[in-house]
């Protein structure tokens, strides 16, 4: 047993120096308080992120990807706690860092990139405004070269027409241009790390493949790692070097973006690609559909939390939730199918199944 | 049927529905006395047939105008002009009495199902409504005709009595789509109809739509913005933009040979989910700039030519004719490539 559950630093590449990694979520719990009771919104999730690299969390509604995201930065709801488990941030234990230090480190180190940039740009005050302020706030900027400066970044992010741009109220603007700004703020502090949560999610196709292609070219420019949240397997395909897959708050499989879309190792990863339209496109095959629903957050599953809707369940997947399992470096799945004692008995069309 | 005296057209004996020359403008007020200071073109001239058991996809992004078409031809929205035949009968001049019956046969499928079922209504309340509207069905036979529907679309009588708050998303849907087949419909316009379900129930849903289909001899007008729900499961797409169909054809040759730049360009905007051609796509996207103009005021000539990566300066004046470059697929013939 002590070989095969292992720690979630060891599921990463272990060619890379800890020097390089600029977050590492271990172990980490998030509960929320409820009138019906205590939650597990998150109940184990662990996974780094090396400078320059993108990494996406993916999973349907309810899975706890957003709430992994805001745990890292502390901005969860008072209902809402970090139980468990440790974040850290550039060799630091962030986990309990005080309301005060933690309001640094959002503002100079991390920033974050919304769904929905209307709700997050302030709707009373220009572009401008709102640039600057980011601007002299936190990087001690005089007014008149912040200004410069956010002209610049406004230049960088693509806006047409940036100088009459930058006294616009939000509203002025379209989608795309909201998020053009929402990216700007979030480079004009050259952060090490950028959580962008469903940033394209409510863009139109072709605004999303801008503001996609945008975030490559910034990302290498200034090699910021990025957290990429969202629910789409296509935009994981797109952006990111590495993905972790979501189930009801834990982390199912993990590994490269090629590894786990073409040869997926968790039921639910291959079950999710299959449900996918875009994948059986123009052959005419039927979608195979997961049955059932998520679990609901009061009444989680004892096993596995994917049992009840696995093709693959055995008996000991109803009693015990398995760990992370290690397949090869970087690469492991949360499924009683990888582990030693049962993959002797694996049958022949659930192989089949995972190799799909 | 076409016996009556009524404006009538000729038509192929499995179009359903026909739609000519739609348009849809919607007046913009402005100061104290509410004087019309323009309009939004949200519909500027859409033409499409839907064929009987056939699935016809609208797509676009927002503001192209599909969802306004969606309620025009239901006459949910009092078209501006242009006419829509049902089975060769216009409905635009119809009697209001008449169009009740013809609602039995049209019905519709909403985007939310969170905010299209009335919270304080049980299942077999909302689902038996169109029953009780046209008089089809009361008493035991009324109960028995919705737990037959909930059967039909994988719920049970055992859900009855429930209600909307009680269901999760994916079941909520259901109940849409069993309040829609209550009056045993033609035709159903399913607008974004899977778009709020996460994709392991969107795929739920959208095997069922394509059973019922199947089974019942359905028509869809299907409005969507995902692309690759339309491949799964439409017949035809339109493809429209700014209010005007740009292109339009049989689902596989509109993917495989796409011919107006906007649909080249909708469609390699598309993330993939296989990683190859994902590479693929993104280094051969044709990138278009900037966001979609307002429809209120619509660019002069071909409207897609302020994004249009191969615009000429002809593009700005002339106004594209629609031609038909295959056997049932005809595109805007724009300047630019036609």
């Amino acid at each position: 047993m002590t070989n095969r559950g292992i720690g979630a630093g060891d599921v990463m590449n272990s060619d890379a120096t800890s020097a390089d990694i600029v977050l590492s979520v271990r172990n980490l719990k998030t509960q929320f308080k409820t009138r019906h009771g205590v939650v597990d919104a998150v109940a184990d999730n662990s996974f780094d992120i090396r400078s320059g690299e993108t990494v996406a969390l993916v999973g349907e509604s309810g899975s706890g990807k957003s709430v992994t995201a805001l745990s890292v930065l502390h901005l969860l709801e008072e209902t809402g706690s970090i139980a468990n488990g440790e974040v850290i941030f550039d060799g630091r234990d962030i986990t309990h860092l005080g309301e005060k230090a933690m309001r640094k480190v959002r503002g100079q180190e991390i920033s974050m990139i919304f769904q929905d940039p209307a709700t997050c740009l302030d709707p009373v005050f220009t572009v401008e405004h709102q640039l600057v302020e980011a601007l002299t706030i936190h990087r001690s900027y005089d007014e008149a070269a912040a200004k410069d400066r956010a002209l610049e970044l406004l230049q960088r992010v693509g806006m047409p027409d940036p100088e009459s741009r930058m006294d616009s109220y939000p509203h002025q603007l379209s989608g795309g241009q909201r998020q053009r700004v929402m990216i700007a703020m979030a480079l004009a502090l050259e952060p090490k790390l950028v959580i962008a949560d469903e940033p394209t999610t409510a863009l139109d196709v072709t605004v999303q493949a801008q503001i996609l292609d945008l975030l490559r070219i910034l990302q290498a420019e200034q090699g910021a790692a990025i957290l990429f949240v969202t629910h789409d397997l296509g935009v994981v395909a797109e952006m990111a070097d590495r993905v972790v897959v979501m189930y009801a708050g834990i982390a199912v499989e993990q590994g490269t973006v090629r590894e786990v879309l073409k040869d997926p190792q968790h039921p639910y990863t291959e079950a999710l690609l299959r449900s996918m339209p875009g994948r059986v496109a123009g052959t005419g095959e039927r979608l195979t559909a997961i049955d059932g629903n998520v679990p609901s957050l009061f009444d989680m599953p004892d096993g596995c939390r994917f049992e009840p809707r696995c093709p693959h369940a055995m008996d000991r997947c109803r009693d015990e939730l398995p760990d992370l399992i290690s397949i090869s470096d970087g690469r492991a799945s949360r499924c009683w199918l990888r582990d030693e004692s049962t993959v002797l008995t694996l049958s022949a069309d659930a192989m089949t199944g995972a190799t799909q | 049927m076409s016996a009556v005296a009524e404006p009538v057209i000729e038509t192929d004996a499995d179009v359903l529905m026909r739609v000519v020359d739609l348009q849809m403008h919607f007046p913009i007020k402005r100061g104290l006395l509410q004087r019309t200071v323009g309009h939004v073109r949200a519909v500027d001239g859409v033409s499409f047939e839907i064929r009987k058991g056939k699935t016809l996809a609208l797509v676009g992004e927002s503001g192209c105008g599909k969802t306004t078409t969606g309620r025009c031809v239901l006459r949910l929205l009092e078209p501006t002009a242009g006419s829509v035949y049902f089975e060769g009968r216009s409905m635009v001049d119809i009697e209001r009495s008449e169009l009740r019956g013809l609602r039995k046969r049209l019905q519709i499928i909403f985007q939310d199902p969170f905010s299209s079922l009335d919270p304080r209504m049980s299942t077999l309340d909302l689902v038996s409504e169109g029953l009780e509207i046209h008089d089809m069905a009361s008493g035991q036979a009324r109960i028995d005709r919705v737990a037959e529907l909930l059967d039909m679309v994988g719920l049970s009588r055992r859900d009855l009595h429930k209600f909307p708050h009680q269901f999760s998303g994916g079941q909520r849907q259901r109940i849409g789509v069993a309040r829609a087949l209550a009056t045993d419909p033609d035709l159903i316009v399913c607008d974004e109809a899977v778009s709020a379900l996460d994709v392991s129930i969107q795929a739920q849903v959208l095997n069922l739509l394509k059973d019922l289909q199947t089974e019942l001899g359905l028509a869809y007008l299907f409005i969507t913005h995902d692309l690759n729900v339309v491949r799964y499961i439409a017949d035809e797409v339109v493809v429209m933009y700014l209010g005007q169909i740009v292109e339009q054809g049989p689902t596989e040759q509109i993917f495989n040979d796409p011919i107006h730049p906007y649909t080249k360009a909708l469609l390699s905007a598309v993330p993939s989910v296989d990683p190859d051609v994902a590479a693929e796509r993104a280094a051969n996207r044709v990138m278009l700039e900037g966001d979609v103009p307002s429809p209120s005021n619509p660019p002069s000539g071909c409207r897609f030519h302020t994004r249009c990566p191969n615009a000429t300066p002809e593009c700005s004046t002339v106004e594209p004719e629609i031609r038909e470059f295959r056997p049932g697929h005809s595109a805007a013939a724009c300047p630019c490539f036609a």
